[in-house]
């Protein structure tokens, strides 16, 4: 019977524990290590502090939890004893970008508590929760949906993403587009919303939702229509 | 159970243009309750015929089923018990967890994968390797990791890519068993492999392979050999042999190499025994598999 592997989640959720977990509690222990040392009086505003480090932190750190997320089963060769199992692909590999979403998200709490280390308090707005899970969903899915179709899909998002940005900072900088650039603009998903310290408007962040879920939704139909190989032995 | 129609599978390299045809106008029905053999040499088509048949491949031309699926479709609802031919698991993956982890994912309660587990490890000797990690596994260990993991399902269908390669005689020997038991009326199982031996002693049928294309498939029903073959003789001491026979082979006292149609060399051993010989072994050079496929490599060179 198809169905969303969810016995498996334990052992996804240990996996993405030690692997990319742990890079975000050695980065939230780092930063707790280095305000706890500056000098000065504490910073009052521990909401806006955490808005400035985790805006800095959660693009690369969505790259350390998306990459590779279903191109290093394939290039590796492991797809062929998951997916022996009665485990539909789309599923497996939903589920395990959900996982990895969670455990994203608990880079926030972490920080705030590395946070208090200078300001005196936990501060950790709702806001900032919804910002960041909107910057996976776009982001991470970007990188999910290369991955199904490439190896080096963390790189390829990189890319993409940083040229939207450049492209949205000189479009708002009151220089003119090129056609082709302009172009590219329109067609490329709204990242510059995705930033967490940025000032959207509601229906920017609806669109950026939107281009996030169809993001999710073209990987899911890849999996489902692509086949897993690519040759014999592949 | 499987049907094969027409199937022909083509690999494209963009960058190069180059084609390499895998497989062409392959048809075949398996049906359930055969043990089915793919023989071939390097590059025949065997590993595509596989990942055509486990759905990870889809063919550029023709149709695969499996119970009147595509097989994909097929084993996402019933699961596939498969050894591939290169055993590929997360290095750091201690053997039993790996175990643990690959029968979660096939939706087994934690009693039942507990058993399954357990009847694995002790089929293929695995106990004293059960916590050291897929990386620190011999060869061996770890085609015997893969067989383990692939007997934790039940599945109607088996299938074997090289399933002795790197396996020490004992467990060839144990594998040859646990092929035996694994034999059931509803249950097809395919072994791919190079070993023509193991083939013949497992298989009741098996598909000739040669450049992608389908040369012959030989089964166990199949005729007496025509022609002349030829055949080994040996005989205790060095009883009144034939001249006629030349020379021992390799000058080994007692072996001798005899070529002949089968009836006409029945009557000769007759009359060696008739004039004393005893006669400790008589069998052919190469087994019928063997010579198969020789002659279906040399006609697909042709």
């Amino acid at each position: 019977m198809t169905r969303l592997p969810i016995g498996y989640a334990g052992w996804e959720l240990r996996d993405m524990a030690r692997g990319p977990g742990a890079i975000i509690l050695a980065i939230a222990a780092l930063v707790g290590f280095i305000l706890s040392r500056l000098p000065g009086a504490p910073a009052a505003d521990a909401g806006a502090m955490l808005t400035r480090i985790a805006d800095q932190a959660a693009f690369p750190l969505v790259l350390v939890v998306t990459a590779g997320m279903v191109s290093r089963d394939i290039g590796e060769g492991y797809y062929r004893a998951w997916f022996s199992r009665p485990v539909s692909p789309p599923l497996f590999y939903l589920q395990r970008f959900l996982v990895g979403g969670v455990i994203f998200l608990l880079f926030l709490p972490l920080l705030a508590i590395a946070v208090s280390v200078r300001t005196g308090n936990v501060s950790l707005p709702a806001w900032v929760v919804g910002r960041a899970a909107l910057l996976y969903l776009l982001t991470g899915g970007t990188v999910f949906f290369l991955s199904t179709l490439v190896r080096r899909d963390w790189m390829i998002a990189a890319l993409v993403v940083i040229t939207e940005s450049v492209l949205h900072q000189v479009q708002r900088s009151g220089a003119a587009l090129g056609p082709v650039a302009s172009a590219v603009y329109e067609v490329l998903p709204p990242y510059h919303v995705t930033a967490i310290d940025a000032a959207p408007s509601g229906r920017e962040l609806a669109v950026a939702a939107a281009y996030g879920v169809a993001i999710v939704a073209a990987a899911l139909a890849v999996l489902r229509r692509k086949p897993l190989g690519s040759g014999g032995r592949a | 159970m499987i049907e094969l129609a027409g199937v022909s599978k083509t690999y494209r390299s963009l960058v190069r243009r180059r084609t390499v045809h895998a497989l062409e106008d392959l048809t075949l029905a398996i049906p359930a309750g055969e043990v089915f053999g793919i023989a071939g040499p390097n590059g025949a088509g065997k590993s595509t015929l596989i990942s055509l048949l486990m759905g990870f491949l889809v063919p550029t031309r023709g149709t695969v089923r499996i119970g009147g699926e595509h097989p994909r479709g097929w084993v996402e609802r019933h699961g596939a018990s498969y050894l591939t031919e290169l055993v590929a698991l997360p290095p750091r993956w201690p053997l039993e967890q790996a175990l643990a982890r690959l029968g979660t994912l096939a939706g087994h309660d934690p009693a039942a994968r507990r058993e399954r587990i357990e009847r694995a490890i002790d089929v293929l000797g695995l106990e004293e390797h059960r916590s050291k990690q897929v990386r620190q596994l011999s060869k061996g260990n770890l085609q015997r990791l893969g067989l383990a993991q692939a007997l934790l399902d039940d599945s109607d269908l088996v299938i074997l890519d090289e399933p002795t390669h790197g396996l020490d005689p004992v467990y060839t020997q144990r594998f040859r068993d646990i092929v035996r038991e694994l034999r059931r009326p509803e249950r097809t199982i395919v072994i791919a492999s190079h070993n023509l031996d193991e083939l013949e002693r497992l298989t009741d049928r098996v598909a000739i392979l040669s450049r992608g294309r389908l040369q012959r498939v030989v089964g166990g029903t199949d005729g007496a050999r025509a022609g002349s073959v030829a055949y080994r003789l040996t005989i205790a001491g060095a009883g009144p042999i034939d001249t006629a026979y030349g020379s021992p082979v390799d000058g080994r006292p007692g072996e001798w190499r005899l070529v002949g149609e089968v009836g006409a060399l029945n009557a000769e051993l007759a009359r060696l025994i008739a004039t004393g010989v005893v006669v400790t072994a008589f069998y052919p050079e190469e087994s019928r598999l063997e010579l198969e496929f020789r002659q279906a490599m040399e006609e697909g060179t042709r």
